[in-house]
């Protein structure tokens, strides 16, 4: 039988990447003049991770790669070299790279070699033009005694599932190797007789003699990946006692694996430990989180929605037999009722995540942004915590790039004309998220320049979007550069000012039934704030009825619903059927023509319900207003296919089948069907 | 100061070269001998602990070997001397015996550096 490894494949990118992630935010917290010991052990501990599960997995190319910046990143973590702005963007850019040939390993895509090879051959000129003297401290440092040379007895004893689970004691001793002399001492005495050996099963031990001047820390360190598959004793001998200051100072925290507590001779780990490293050593994490596949998630919110629908059919039938319903029964429907309303609020708990996933993109997009535009930025992000819905949240990212983007090349101004202008060289990027109602609402705002009004109403005049009389209030005006190609930017630069974004920004938005609102004051910034629904799988909709059918139309779109009177419709020529509506003439859609079902009132009588949708409005017409209730939405896609106009189904209180209007495809349809 | 690769990144082609023949009671160990090839290995192994009173280990494809494989390797070679059977190994590369003796099992696998 051949261990499938493949099996492990998918944790080990979801860990990879998240802690692409952390170092990530490690090295841009990094200072270049006296750097956090404990960040560079922690983007240490990242690469060296990565490395060794690249190589248990075989991802030979990925496995040389973070070699060659683990190199890098242990000269630093010696003090051997000096974190400078070179490397510190070596090192970004090298997440970039492992990010890059993690997707691609993930996707079974080709790498893209030569810049693999690029980057890591910039990573080792640095290696290779470190300067040659002997640290400082070395030079100068009184010759140590040969007894008393620091020496570290280590027991390593595995675990049987030590191999399974991807740990090679080969890489494990090479990095040893690297802190001091090694000696080694295998023991075999375990190992069974070939005949009844389970190849995957580990009976090998060893002891480890390690001289050298290296901490128990960076031992610890290199068992970090066989956390829990084996127990692993470390004693020193002839070990220093920490100065007062590095005393102090946080100690790098140990590997969480299963250690025998030490003797009262061993030198002492350290007498504060952090709660986190507590927990290492403890191996129990009090947070107390498990990893769920998604679909399991998906699937149980499914069920929910169904146990919805059917609480809403038992509650729909008591009031029905309201008179005869003992009342026991009638207690029993509602605690039903408030029970399935709470365990379908905690299941979409679950399915929320912190805003803070999409948030920590930007710290590295605003520094590499301002770099390269010569600008100088601040980045504050708070409500980092507020959760929204993860199908939410991984459509916001791309919107908030957009306006992110936008608001360093466009508003934030260079420091000399900041300057100019009497305000700090440094410019302000906010971005915040909070709730708001049953909304989230996130904030992109600056202190830059803001947007200039005239520009923006001759640029618009120029183009025939106003004519040259109309007088637009300030959200007028904003709203214009949201249509589609509208840039003021007089140079059009790789970042942005193409006039391809905004446009996008709002339709984005507007598809996950949000809206997008901007503000700015000359001179003082601009603030954009978009407002989302917390969760897609749920909809507050109007239920409408068209001859026998009920149609959902989402709350959002709706802008009023008017009772329909004689002549208030009229014909124009290449415009079909229009409703006079507020000094405005919207097109008229006739539901029950689009969907080809027989409506109830084949006159002028009905109401008519005014809708936008992707910018565009029109009025349906529809026999009669059901009321408003929130609805589980099902997927018309995997259950049936995908319909034109329609963006799901939901099943009522009555047990009938509605379907969730999508309203840009309607407004789409009835054009076509205009215009055939 | 580093060579500038052209794309260096591909050693496989490599790795995959055959032995260029065959030795008779021969046993050749794949280009990778790692844990997911543990199990098929014993196979081989086993047959070859059957059939032949001497066998060759042939490492000549071997381009890499994981501490489970060695220890599988180190079964084998004290089972057979146990039963007075020979090992014999053609085409050691130098970091095999590296590897081997990184693990204190060069003795072990009767394998000693020349």
């Amino acid at each position: 039988m051949t261990l499938d490894l493949t099996q492990f494949h998918g944790v080990f990118f979801e860990e990879s990447f998240e802690a692409l992630d952390s170092m990530e935010a490690a090295l841009l917290k990094l200072d270049l003049g006296a750097p956090d010991a404990e960040l560079i052990n922690t983007v240490f501990r990242v690469a060296h991770s990565i490395k060794g599960g690249s190589a248990t997995f075989g991802f030979t190319e990925i496995a040389s790669f973070t070699h060659s910046l683990e190199t890098l990143l242990d000269e630093l973590r010696g003090a051997r070299m000096q974190v400078t702005q070179e490397i510190s963007n070596q090192l970004l850019k090298s997440v970039d790279v492992m990010r890059e040939m993690l997707r691609a390993v993930q996707a079974k895509q080709p790498l893209d070699v030569q810049r693999v090879a690029d980057v890591q051959f910039e990573i080792e000129l640095i290696i290779a033009r470190k300067p040659q003297t002997p640290p400082a401290d070395a030079a100068f440092a009184p010759a140590v005694p040969k007894a008393a040379v620091p020496r570290w007895h280590i027991s390593l004893k595995p675990f049987p599932q030590f191999f399974a689970h991807g740990n090679d004691p080969l890489r494990m001793f090479e990095e040893l190797g690297k802190l001091g002399t090694l000696e080694v001492k295998a023991d075999l005495s375990a190992l069974p007789a070939f005949a009844d050996l389970d190849p995957q099963s580990c009976h090998l031990a060893w002891t480890l003699e390690l001289s050298g001047t290296s901490d128990e820390a960076s031992i610890r360190q290199v068992f970090d990946w066989a956390e829990g598959d084996c127990a692993v004793e470390i004693r020193g001998e002839n070990i220093p006692a920490p100065t007062p200051a590095a005393a102090a100072a946080p100690q790098p925290a140990p590997a969480p694996i299963a250690t025998p507590a030490p003797a009262p001779a061993e030198p002492a780990v350290s007498a504060a430990l952090t709660q986190s490293e507590a927990q290492a050593v403890s191996g129990v994490n009090e947070a107390g989180s498990i990893r769920v596949a998604v679909e399991k998630i998906d699937e149980l919110m499914n069920t929910v929605g169904e146990l919805v629908i059917t609480q809403s059919m038992l509650t729909e039938l008591g009031r029905t037999l309201e008179e005869t319903l003992p009342e026991t029964l009638q207690l029993g429907l509602a605690e039903l009722e408030r029970n399935v309303r709470e365990l379908q609020e905690s299941v979409m708990r679950v399915r929320m995540l912190p805003i803070s996933f999409v948030f920590s993109r930007f710290p590295r997009m605003v520094r590499d942004l301002a770099q390269r535009l010569g600008k100088q930025v601040e980045l504050l992000i708070t409500g980092e915590t507020t959760e929204l819905d993860k199908t939410v949240l991984e459509k916001i990212g791309d919107p908030l790039v957009h306006l992110v983007r936008n608001s360093i090349d466009h508003g934030l101004e260079k420091p000399e004309v900041r300057r100019a202008a009497g305000k700090p060289a440094s410019g302000s990027l906010r971005l915040h998220a909070c709730h708001r109602g049953g909304n989230i609402a996130v904030e992109v705002s600056d202190d830059g320049a803001g947007l200039n009004a005239e520009r923006i109403v001759a640029k618009a005049r120029a183009r025939n979007l106003i004519g040259p009389q109309d007088t637009l209030t300030p959200e007028q005006t904003y709203d214009l550069i949201f249509a589609p190609g509208f840039s003021t930017a007089e140079q059009t630069t790789d970042v942005s000012g193409r006039g391809v974004g905004l446009d996008v920004v709002k339709r984005n938005v507007k598809e996950l039934g949000g809206s997008i609102e901007l503000s700015s004051e000359p001179g003082r910034g601009a603030r954009f704030v978009i407002t989302l629904p917390l969760t897609l799988a749920i909809v507050d909709g109007q239920s409408v009825a068209v001859g026998r059918e009920s149609y959902i139309v989402p709350l959002i779109s709706i802008i009023e619903s008017l009772q329909l009177r004689q002549g208030s419709l009229s014909r124009v020529a290449g415009r079909g059927e229009v409703f006079a509506f507020r000094g405005d003439y919207v097109p008229v859609i006739r539901l029950h023509e689009v969907f080809g079902v027989p409506s109830a009132r084949e006159g002028a009588d009905g109401i008519i319900v005014v809708v936008e949708g992707d910018g565009r409005r029109a009025g349906l017409l529809v026999d009669d207003l059901l009321g408003q209730q929130q609805v589980v939405i099902k997927s018309l896609d995997m259950n049936f296919g995908r319909v034109d106009g329609v963006s799901g189904a939901t099943i009522l209180g009555d047990g009938s089948v509605a379907l969730i209007l999508d309203l840009p495809g309607i407004i789409r349809r009835a054009n076509a069907r205009a215009n055939a | 100061m580093p060579k500038r690769p052209a794309a260096r990144l591909k050693p496989k082609a490599a790795r995959q070269r055959k032995p260029s023949r065959k030795v008779a009671g021969a046993l050749a160990l794949p280009a990778e001998c790692i844990l997911g090839q543990t199990a098929d290995l014993k196979k081989s192994l086993s047959k070859a602990f059957a059939r032949n009173p001497a066998v060759t280990l042939d490492l000549r494809a071997l381009a890499r070997i994981d501490a489970a494989a060695l220890q599988l390797l180190a079964a084998f070679v004290r089972d057979r001397q146990a039963r007075n059977r020979t090992v014999l190994w053609q085409g050691v590369p130098a970091w095999f015996t590296d590897a081997a003796q990184r693990l204190d099992m060069a003795a072990a696998l009767a394998i000693e550096r020349t």
